[in-house]
């Protein structure tokens, strides 16, 4: 197992070269430098020269990228936009998108699992038939629209939360925490749902009712064992898309987080700002895919013997 | 003892299932009240994307009046006006064109390439090696990312968006499709066919797909709801389909500066994206439910 | 065998699934039948009809939500089954009464060893027997059913082990409380022939030394003549046979058992062809009035096709639920 992890570990790093290396070439496919997309197009050459020269927009492709490497492991990467340290900038900002991501995709999976378990373990119930009516009606709504109903009643209506940015402290993560909340729900009870019944299912739950459990130990025993596969890949995958996924939420209530830096790195064509913003949500993904690697051994015996 | 021609039950018996099972499917579809629902409603929204110009005169989706701007719902605008003085219940109606085209239209195209790339993998141990290392690559950056670079490169037209979500389900499609396959490849019958030489693009077309679809299409089904809600969501932070044209979206995008004074800018759009969804999804849902091989007897 | 006490009977049992407003399916009708201590009763069928149902019935293991018991009871121990409550039921399930199954390759949960899963048998039962206690009764259970290296085997999940070392400690497991019955659904049906011929003897070896009662399903001719002391013939979730094993393989009385009993090759197998029973089990769904076996029957009369005939008893101990096909074979 140690040396499954390595492995897995070792392989991230050509990944992790391939995803700068597929978002550099992307970023270059758009026209222009640095000093012409920002500075105004009656700028005299020489000045826009020492621009591109001062944001280490210089040379070839190759050479450019392999600059950026060398800023990636001396920690400076600088905007094209702002001049400024992207690495500071990210300091600043993903605090924000992971506080928001952390908190709401934690109730998420706490209300959709719990609600999930209960549906599949009284199926056809009214709980049941509540849950999966709300699970895909909801699953329907986009989130920019779930947030823009939420600050229509609570922010403008109601005037009891903050509409945007994060000037109230932890009043205005309110709001943002709740639009993501709602969203991230039904994915979760709709997968525990039908992660659950299939256990309920196999054979070895009969057994189990045969011998005389109590429904009780069934479902939590024996049932919710071989349902956590599947619930716990949605977790942890999931949880890394909620972080590159946030940008839409942070952008309607207009929240200094990753999401929105990286939007904006892409307006403005600031490759450094994209491609480190970029590498760190591949990193992230990629973390969270060891991760249920390693939560896959320890909670299934059938993969943990592989290994050995 | 009074014999029986025994060829000729079994025979009868064999045909008789095959359309008893594709009515068995139709049936267990048409007894699932939330999966009718949502084919009544997307069955409404195939007739106002046929017949928009019968509702309303494609005039009046980018018609400005600044007298009439912010108006509420009226007989004269169902659904009201924005701040140029458009009608939204128009361009609502005409918006289900571009979002439906573009939810439908890259689901298409995305099965299509995962399908072939699938097929692909299913064949050949080499290739998928190959492809499955570009997949991993293409999984690992963060798809919304992907999404903007595309859009900022191409421009934001429908056209343009319908490649962009191509291009970024494409690995999902054809991780999903893989899995489907390999199951099939390893069946019997498959491995029978294989042996007794019958050519790759036959074994594909007629032995591996035809007993992978119903996955496929329930998945397929499903996704064309997810497209659209991307689409929408691209749209809504300003980087997919541009401003005149009426994506439901960029309608929303565009409503962020007047709905808190004029919610009937942001309600319809939304509730339109929202029931279209909606509607895919009963329906993939139901289509699961009844093409569901444990609940066939 | 009549002055062995009645461990289990079954008075009239009917079962239907309740598929949706408009359709019930009757699995089971009117089924009775009475296991004695230390019997083998042997319930012999093609598959569904109905006998896996008569099983689950007894330990009510049928899906709760859409079963019914119309009408019927199964009396053990002076109660019905079918009356006490869920906690009464629970506690004897896997203690009383206990259950074997066909597949024993998904019967045990992959994600306890097997050591887990007999321990938790036991302590459900005997909140007091402590884990040591717990560890060595398995240990014990494991090594009647000739287990080598029980500790072993105890540490292993179940997917490290064959289907024939599973179904053997399925059954150490089921014995391990020392039941009165043992309901034991298609227990061989998935093992190699000679794996199955242990475990058969691993069975009547078990049933000897506990004087346990067995209820014993199968669709298998062979098995059931080296296991059973009486048998009963199902079809269309009805009773149309009951007598002693060897009476009824000499000497079968409906026609559905003797067309299983023709379609069975046996040792002086000349190569000749098998009959077969002509056409299949109808489904539930178009399971026709009358006897249920009609539309295959060569006998068929007139009668058969409205009204079920009753088990009347043609010898001693020897039922049968079709009056026609003796005449006629003598006519």
């Amino acid at each position: 197992m140690p040396r499954y992890i390595v492995k897995r570990l070792l392989y991230m790093i050509p990944l992790l070269f391939f995803v700068i290396m597929a978002v550099f070439l992307i970023m270059s496919l758009l026209p222009g430098d640095p000093a012409s997309n920002i500075l105004p197009a009656t700028t005299l050459p020489e000045v826009k020269q020492a621009y591109n020269e001062s944001v280490g927009f210089t040379g070839s492709l190759p050479s450019r990228f392999f600059n950026y490497l060398k800023g990636l492991f001396t920690g400076k990467v600088i905007s094209y936009q702002t001049q400024k340290n992207v690495f500071d900038e990210l300091a600043v900002r993903f605090p924000v998108t992971l506080k928001l991501g952390l908190i709401s995709f934690s109730l998420a999976v706490v209300i959709g699992v719990a609600l999930g378990i209960l549906s599949a373990v009284r199926q056809y119930s009214f709980i049941d038939f509540a849950v999966t009516t709300l699970s895909v009606l909801f699953a329907s709504i986009p989130s920019f629209f779930v947030a823009m109903l939420l600050l229509l009643y609570f922010a403008v209506y109601r005037g009891l939360l903050p509409s945007f940015g994060l000037q109230d402290g932890v009043r205005s993560y309110i709001l943002p925490v709740a639009t993501l909340t709602i969203s991230n729900i039904p994915v979760l009870s709709r997968m525990t749902r039908s992660a659950m019944l299939e256990a309920l299912n196999q054979d070895y739950i009969r057994t189990a009712r045969a011998k005389g459990c109590s429904s009780r130990r069934v479902i939590w025993k024996h049932a919710l064992k071989n349902a956590s596969l599947p619930i716990i890949t949605l977790i942890v995958t999931g949880f890394a898309s909620v972080l590159g996924g946030a940008v839409i939420c942070e952008t309607i209530f207009t929240l200094p987080g990753v999401g929105t830096y990286m939007l904006k790195g892409v307006l403005t064509k600031d490759v450094p700002v994209v491609m480190t913003t970029g590498l760190l949500l591949a990193f992230i993904f990629m973390a969270a895919m060891v991760i249920l690697d390693i939560l896959y051994a320890l909670i299934d015996p059938k993969i943990r013997a592989r290994y050995q | 003892m009074r014999r029986r021609n025994g060829k000729d039950i079994y025979d009868n018996a064999a045909q008789g299932r095959q359309v008893h099972l594709f009515r068995e499917v139709v049936k267990r579809y048409f007894h699932n009240k939330a999966a009718v629902l949502g084919l009544i409603i997307f069955t409404v929204v195939l007739f106002v994307i046929i017949f928009a110009n019968v509702l309303v005169p494609h005039s009046l989706v980018t018609a400005t009046s600044v007298r009439q701007k912010l108006q509420g719902p009226s007989a004269l605008h169902p659904f009201g006006t924005d701040d140029l003085g458009r009608d939204i219940f128009a361009r609502v109606i005409y918006g289900t064109r571009v979002t439906v085209g573009i939810g439908v239209g890259s689901t298409l195209l995305a099965l299509i390439v995962g399908a072939i790339l699938a097929s692909i993998c299913a064949l050949n141990k080499q290739a998928d090696f190959v492809i499955m290392r570009i997949i991993d690559i293409g999984n690992s950056i963060p798809y919304l990312l992907l999404a903007m670079m595309l859009l900022a490169i191409l421009g934001g037209s429908v056209g343009n968006m319908i490649l962009t979500l191509t291009i970024i389900s494409i690995p999902g499609f054809t991780t999903r499709i893989r899995a489907v396959l390999f199951g099939v490849v390893e069946q019997d019958y498959v491995k029978a066919a294989r042996l007794s030489g019958t050519p790759t693009a036959k074994l594909v077309l007629r032995h591996i797909l035809p007993n992978a679809i119903d996955p496929i299409i329930v998945d397929a089904t499903m996704s064309i709801s997810s497209m659209l809600l991307s689409a929408a969501g691209l749209s809504f932070i300003g980087i997919g389909v541009s401003p005149p044209s009426p994506e439901w979206g960029a309608m929303l995008n565009y409503a962020q500066k007047t709905f808190r004074t004029a919610p009937h800018t942001a309600l319809f759009p939304g509730i339109a994206i929202a029931l279209t969804a909606l509607a895919i999804n009963l329906i993939g849902d139901g289509l699961r439910d009844a093409l569901d091989p444990k609940a066939i007897k | 065998m009549s002055e062995k006490e009645v461990v289990l009977e079954a008075r009239n049992l009917s079962v239907d699934f309740r598929v949706d407003r408009h359709l019930t399916l009757h699995a089971v009708r009117d089924v009775s039948f009475v296991v004695h201590q230390g019997e083998t009763l042997g319930i012999l069928g093609e598959s569904g009809c109905g006998k896996s149902v008569t099983c689950m019935s007894i330990l009510r293991l049928n899906p709760p939500r859409t079963t019914t018991y119309p009408q019927g009871q199964i009396l053990y121990g002076g109660q019905d089954l079918l009356k006490i409550s869920d906690g009464q039921m629970r506690r004897l399930r896997g203690d009383k009464i206990a259950m074997i199954f066909q597949e024993p390759m998904t019967a045990m949960n992959p994600f306890f060893t097997i050591g887990d899963q007999m321990r938790e048998s036991v302590r459900i039962h005997h909140k007091k027997i402590s884990k040591q206690e717990a560890e060595d009764m398995c240990e014990e259970a494991l090594n009647k059913v000739r287990i080598p290296n029980p500790k072993r085997v105890m540490d292993s999940y179940s997917f490290a082990l064959s289907g024939g070392m599973l179904q053997r400690v399925m059954i150490a497991m089921a014995m391990i409380n020392k039941p009165d019955l043992l309901i034991c659904d298609e227990p061989t049906t998935a093992l190699d022939v000679t794996i199955q011929a242990q475990v058969l003897d691993l069975m009547n070896q078990l049933k000897q030394d506990n004087d346990t009662a067995i209820i014993f399903v199968t669709h298998d001719l062979g098995v059931i003549s080296e296991m059973a002391d009486r048998c009963m013939v199902m079809y269309g979730g009805r009773k149309c046979e009951e007598a002693p094993t060897d009476d009824l393989f000499e000497n079968p009385q409906h026609p559905y058992t003797k067309g299983l009993i023709d379609s069975h090759p046996t040792s002086d197998y000349t190569g000749d062809r098998l009959k077969t029973i002509p056409g299949s089990v109808p489904s539930l769904k178009e399971m026709p009035a009358g006897c249920p076996f009609n539309n295959r029957c060569p006998y068929q009369r007139k009668e058969c096709l409205t009204t079920m005939p009753d088990l009347v008893e043609v010898s001693a101990g020897h039922y049968s639920a079709c009056p026609y096909m003796a005449k006629e074979v003598e006519a």
